[in-house]
């Protein structure tokens, strides 16, 4: 109507170009409309209801006598066709109203008839639409508290079966990449021991499974006791000793009591041949006369053979055979001869 | 007897003698001990001879009282008596304890090289050269080794021995039984 109250307000003639496919779409409306126009008289002419007459009637008999008296004004031809062009426009919104509904209802059945979901994995570039999306300014609206507060953290852990996991994991491949050098070198290995409960530990280590699972033998025969005697200073030790306590606490007795006395004694005597001593002390030995009868006798020997020699003029003479050194210590002693 | 000891060597003589004279034991007696315990023995056959004497006219006398007079056995008779009394002596003497009463009194003993008692025949030849010719003992003064004439023909040596035992120097019979402790109570 709009259309057709500006067309009718301008007035003046229009040189259209040659006739296109619109100009033919308008042109076929506009001769629709003069149809129209016609119809509407002739239903005038025969009284239709007042219903039909209250709706179409009225805005159609004044378009169409508008439109009438605008043909008589112009040419026919440009009023056709502007009447084809505003018929034209108000077609199209109707189809538009009318499409959006028809869509409407059309998306509703196809909706469900098709899986959305799929098809906008399928066929939608998530990641591109992703980061189109101010993800920030989204987290920065929620409430993450409250959504937090409403999870139950426990039932979902105990639905976790961790044991899986650690089955997957590459503990190795983990350690490996793990630079524990510098992670140690970060530990305040002081603080670490203080609290550790050193006694608590000790207590609970089962030393004697320990110790028995040890190769004492091997661990001994590694071992130079040799090489550790020699670094022992055994005098500095022996300073340290009282050798006149540890005597006193020996039990002679005791050692004593356990020699074989008589055996020793009758091995001492038969050694020594004790009957011989007896014999040579009871018998020319024990004559004091005569030991120094003997004595001035050797003496009177080693006179004579000393003037000998010393006429002679030669050497002091051997009188014995030949005998270890270790046995005559001095030469003899002779009475009378000394000094 | 494979390893015989030097006379004086031995632990009897270590124990009972004085230290003195300890030191000469085993060493060849020189000439003064050495005629000293000649003239012993001598006076010892001389004895002997007078005993035999005594006895011959204690048997004339007990036979015939009434003719009784002391036997006249003639000087040469009683001499080789004397020496060959001395000689029976000195050899039984030296075979078989190797000191005669005179060696024993000066403390002597007569060995062989090995320091062990020498044998009869060897005895008899030394006692029956000392006994003829008594001179021969006398290089003892002049031997470097106290030797006389006859220890050096029959490698023989007077040689100090205080001891008085013959056996001595002998190598333990046995051996000791060996020191046991008894068990602990």
């Amino acid at each position: 109507m709009d259309e057709t109250t500006a067309g009718g307000t301008d007035e003046t003639v229009v040189r259209y170009e040659p006739l296109t496919a619109s100009d033919l779409a308008e042109l076929v409306l506009g001769l629709a409309a003069v149809g129209v126009e016609t119809v509407g008289r002739v239903v005038e002419a025969i009284r239709p209801p007042t219903l039909v007459t209250a709706v179409v009637k009225a805005p159609l008999t004044a378009a169409l006598s508008d439109l009438g008296s605008k043909l008589r004004r112009a040419d026919f031809s440009q009023e056709l066709l502007r009447r084809g062009h505003s018929r034209r426009g108000e077609l199209g919104r109707r189809v538009e109203v009318t499409a959006q509904r028809v869509a409407a209802a059309v998306v509703e059945a196809v909706l469900d008839v098709v899986d959305l979901t799929d098809i906008v994995v399928d066929h939608v570039d998530l990641d591109a639409v992703v980061s189109t999306v101010d993800l920030d300014r989204a987290v920065s609206r929620v409430d993450i508290d409250a959504i937090v507060s409403r999870v139950d953290i426990d039932a979902i852990v105990s639905r976790v079966d961790v044991d899986a996991i650690v089955e997957r994991l590459d503990i190795d491949g983990i350690v490996a990449r793990v630079d524990l050098d510098r992670a140690v070198s970060r530990v305040d290995i002081g603080a670490v021991i203080e609290r550790l409960d050193i006694d608590g530990i000790v207590a609970r280590v089962d030393l004697d499974r320990a110790v028995s699972g040890v190769d004492i033998d091997a661990i001994v025969g590694r071992v130079d006791i040799d090489a550790i005697a020699a670094r022992i200073d055994l005098d500095a030790i022996l300073d340290r000793v009282d050798v006149n306590a540890v005597a006193q606490r020996l039990d002679l007795d005791a050692v004593v009591g356990r020699l074989d006395l008589i055996g020793l004694a009758e091995y001492v005597v038969e050694e020594i041949d004790l009957p011989g001593i007896i014999q040579s002390s009871s018998g020319a030995m024990a004559s004091e006369g005569m030991r120094e009868v003997r004595w001035q006798g050797v003496g009177a020997d080693e006179r004579v053979a000393h003037v000998v020699d010393r006429m002679l003029r030669r050497r002091p003479r051997a009188p014995g055979p030949g005998l270890p050194a270790t046995e005559i210590t001095t030469r003899p002693v002779i009475p009378g001869s000394a000094g | 007897m494979t390893s015989p000891s030097r006379p004086g060597r031995d632990p009897v003589s270590r124990i009972v003698l004085p230290g003195p004279a300890r030191s000469v034991q085993g060493h060849r007696a020189g000439i003064v001990t050495r005629v000293a315990a000649g003239a012993v023995d001598l006076v010892v056959a001389l004895l002997g001879v007078a005993l035999m004497y005594a006895a011959w006219a204690g048997t004339i006398f007990l036979l015939g009282p009434q003719s009784f007079h002391f036997p006249d056995p003639g000087g040469l008779r009683l001499l080789l008596l004397v020496l060959g009394l001395l000689t029976a002596y000195l050899t039984v003497a030296w075979a078989t304890t190797g000191r005669t009463f005179g060696n024993r009194l000066l403390g002597l003993r007569v060995v062989d090289d090995g320091g062990r008692t020498i044998g009869l025949a060897r005895a008899f030849l030394r006692a029956a050269a000392c006994v003829m010719f008594p001179i021969v003992l006398f290089w003892v003064v002049v031997s470097r080794e106290n030797r006389s004439l006859p220890d050096i023909l029959l490698r023989t040596s007077v040689v100090y021995d205080w001891t008085s035992n013959a056996g001595r120097g002998h190598e333990p019979t046995s051996t000791p039984r060996a020191i046991v402790l008894p068990p602990e109570d």
